[in-house]
């Protein structure tokens, strides 16, 4: 039973987060390219 | 305090900004690696400062998006990024020119600190800078000489920064109107003109030796490397060396890494409680993971000799004989430095794409700058060369499977020039762009910059890429491991009445009582839908599943086949995913990996835009979802075509 209920956590997990991916993605006002090799420390900004 | 840092492209304000901040952002021998201000904080003593590393640019008025910027700043001192000091770094090497930019800040009367950077370069020229007397010519401003690179000088221009102070009422170094106005670009003309002859009056007096001379060595390099012909040819020679490589010397590491995660899949499947979760962890997550992180040592090889041309100059001379290559295409010279990012990954090459002035040129470089294959095409060439491609040597020596990767980044960039001489027919430009570049001095690399460069991108790759395999894993496994109640029981039933199962093995029935479950799942009855879409191209359900799954990211397609096939071997034999993939049949007992299947495949990755990042940052760009959906039905076209014609001919 646990093992059931741990596999179906992780499947809504797995969902969510490639939901919440695409809308970053796709619909936020944030930073174009989340995937370049920034530190993370550094402040971003979009040129327009 | 608010520190700017200006200068010409490529005179090391991001070696002075990585230096002052202890951050590491990208840094390379090679021009508009920086097309967007970044911010780091440095303190000096107890005083802390924020300094901004603004793109490169030879004037304070603007040509392209990343050089407005700059503009934007330094003409409004209201502008909540206007500096309160700027430091304006040249190349000690080549005054004349840097200078022009650091005479516009300091006639806007910004608090300045001049950094002559690469003095190094310039002392081996045998160049002789006398700095108290232009220190004389420029009151205020303190000069001082560093080499950013290696952290020489660290401690003077923190001295410089603290003990800055402009005086307000100073004698201007022009004398006409200024600034001139932005749309006035007669004015800019003449005023940048006779800037220049001031400086070349005045220069002459405090430099020993005429700046900008290159070294000797650097010459006698370019006529070679730069050259009509053996330019490309070595070009080409350099290109097909680093295929090579990958192929030679990762392979070790990748099976260390491959059965690292076998040995840790069938340990825990025996050390885990059997289980849904045990099936879920050693069918599902470790497979898909391990399928793809086995393909770190050929990204590291990759990235380890981009850094390496890059960091030795060599990248900056591949930029000019690629602009001379591309010119008949009628690409802009300036598209030739985001098509070559896109080589590393599209999406810093189409942000790049700021650098180019004109909209419409700058548009079709974003469209076919997916074209360009990525890193994240490694993992998917790699495993269908390694399949379907002998192991054999051309004359002795090289290797055929390195080849074939060499003319599949041959074919991309072939696409790329033929979709821009087409799109140009319909995407018609009025303003000719050019590019003006400065061939930067061959410098030894160095290490610790490949090392950061090399351990950024695998982080990246292993994080970002990571994540959604581990969540494409965990759905395709649940997908795969379940079904309709009544359809995995009928298959299984429906197979046991074949004569083949009552005349086969115990492990052969269990492999196809597996076959039976996996086509009766959900994953398996979507893949029957969308076989017959993808059947001309020589492809099974299977690959139609791992096609789809791959459209968040490239390299998701070797997880997803590595989660199906797992699942689909219920013997526990815990295979790696290339013997899996020799030993899959179709139906009619031929391999679903033959030439023509693998070939058509690999023609696919190369033109299909499988990637759900890119298209979001060229929806960004160009600020409309009619751009990315163009270039996602061109891009599906061209691969769905291409593949056709390939598994056609090849069978």
């Amino acid at each position: 039973m646990i093992q059931e209920i741990a596999v179906v956590l992780l499947l809504i997990l797995s969902l969510v987060y490639l939901c919440y991916r695409v809308n970053r993605k796709f619909f936020s006002k944030e930073k174009g390219c989340d995937t370049c090799a920034f530190s993370g420390k550094e402040k971003i900004e979009p040129l327009n | 305090m608010k520190i700017a840092l200006f200068g010409n492209p490529n005179t090391g304000k991001s070696s002075m900004f990585n230096l002052l901040t202890g951050l590491r952002q990208q840094v390379s021998n090679f021009p508009g690696v920086t097309i967007e201000k970044r911010s780091g904080t440095f303190k000096i003593g107890v005083q802390k400062h924020q300094l901004t590393d603004f793109p490169g640019t030879y004037s304070i008025y603007p040509h392209s998006l990343d050089e407005e910027i700059v503009s934007q700043v330094v003409t409004n001192p209201t502008h909540e990024d206007f500096p309160e000091l700027a430091i304006v770094v040249v190349e000690a090497s080549n005054l004349e020119r840097n200078m022009l930019l650091f005479t516009q800040l300091y006639d806007l009367k910004i608090p300045l600190v001049l950094v002559l950077n690469m003095w190094d370069i310039a002392e081996k020229n045998g160049i002789k800078i006398d700095i108290p007397a232009l220190e004389s010519l420029f009151p205020g401003t303190p000069m001082i000489t560093m080499n950013a690179r290696i952290g020489l000088g660290k401690e003077r221009l923190f001295a410089a920064i603290s003990t800055s102070k402009r005086a307000q009422e100073v004698i201007p170094f022009y004398n006409g109107f200024f600034p001139s106005p932005i749309n006035d670009k007669d004015a800019q003309k003449q005023e940048i003109q006779d800037r220049y002859e001031k400086l070349r009056a005045i220069l002459p007096t405090i430099q020993g030796k005429k700046s900008s001379v290159k070294s000797t060595f650097s010459r006698k390099l370019d006529a070679i490397l730069i050259h009509r012909f053996w330019g490309y040819f070595i070009f080409s020679a350099v290109l097909l060396i680093i295929f090579q490589f990958i192929f030679a010397f990762a392979t070790f590491p990748m099976d260390w890494i491959e059965h690292l995660f076998i040995t840790l899949s069938t340990w825990l499947s025996g050390a885990l409680p059997d289980g849904v979760f045990n099936n879920l962890l050693t069918q599902g997550i470790l497979p898909g993971i391990g399928g793809v992180l086995m393909f770190i040592p050929q990204i590291a090889l990759l990235f380890f000799f981009i850094a390496l041309l890059e960091e030795s100059g060599y990248l900056s001379r591949v930029v000019f004989i690629m602009d001379r290559l591309m010119r008949p295409f009628g690409l802009n010279g300036k598209s030739i430095v985001p098509l070559m990012s896109s080589v590393a990954c599209a999406i810093p090459g189409i942000m790049a794409t700021r650098t180019i002035s004109d909209w419409k040129e700058r548009l079709i470089t974003i469209i076919i700058a997916p074209l360009m294959s990525c890193s994240a095409r490694i993992p998917v060439y790699t495993l269908l060369i390694a399949l379907v491609i002998p192991k054999t040597y051309v004359f002795g020596f090289i290797s055929l499977q390195g080849l074939v990767l060499f003319a599949l980044y041959s074919l991309g960039l072939v696409a790329a020039l033929l979709l821009a001489l087409i799109l140009k027919k319909f995407i018609r430009s009025k303003d000719k762009g050019f590019l003006i570049m400065e061939m930067p001095e061959y410098k030894k690399p160095r290490w610790s910059n490949i090392m950061i460069s090399i351990t950024e991108k695998i982080k990246v790759f292993v994080w970002d890429a990571g994540k959604v395999i581990l969540a494409i894993s965990i759905i395709l496994w649940v997908l795969a491991a379940y079904g309709p109640s009544d359809s995995m029981s009928s298959k299984i039933r429906a197979v046991k009445e074949t004569s083949l199962y009552k005349k086969s093995t115990e492990p052969q029935k269990e492999t196809m009582i597996a076959s039976a479950k996996l086509e009766g799942s959900f994953i398996g009855i979507t893949g029957k839908y969308i076989e017959p879409i993808i059947s001309p191209l020589g492809y099974d359900w299977k690959i139609g599943i791992s096609l789809i799954s791959s459209f968040a990211a490239r390299e998701v397609f070797v997880g997803s086949l590595s989660t199906i096939y797992a699942v689909h071997d219920e013997n526990e034999r815990q295979e790696n995913l290339q013997t899996h993939l020799k030993e899959a049949r179709r139906s009619d007992g031929t391999p679903v990996y033959s030439l023509a299947t693998g070939a058509s495949l690999m023609v696919f990755y190369v033109f299909a835009m499988q990637c759900m990042a890119t298209l979001a940052v060229v929806k960004k760009e160009t600020k409309s979802w009619r751009w990315p959906l163009i270039q996602l039905v061109i891009m599906g076209i061209m691969a769905y075509v291409g593949a056709l014609i390939t598994y056609f001919i090849l069978t």
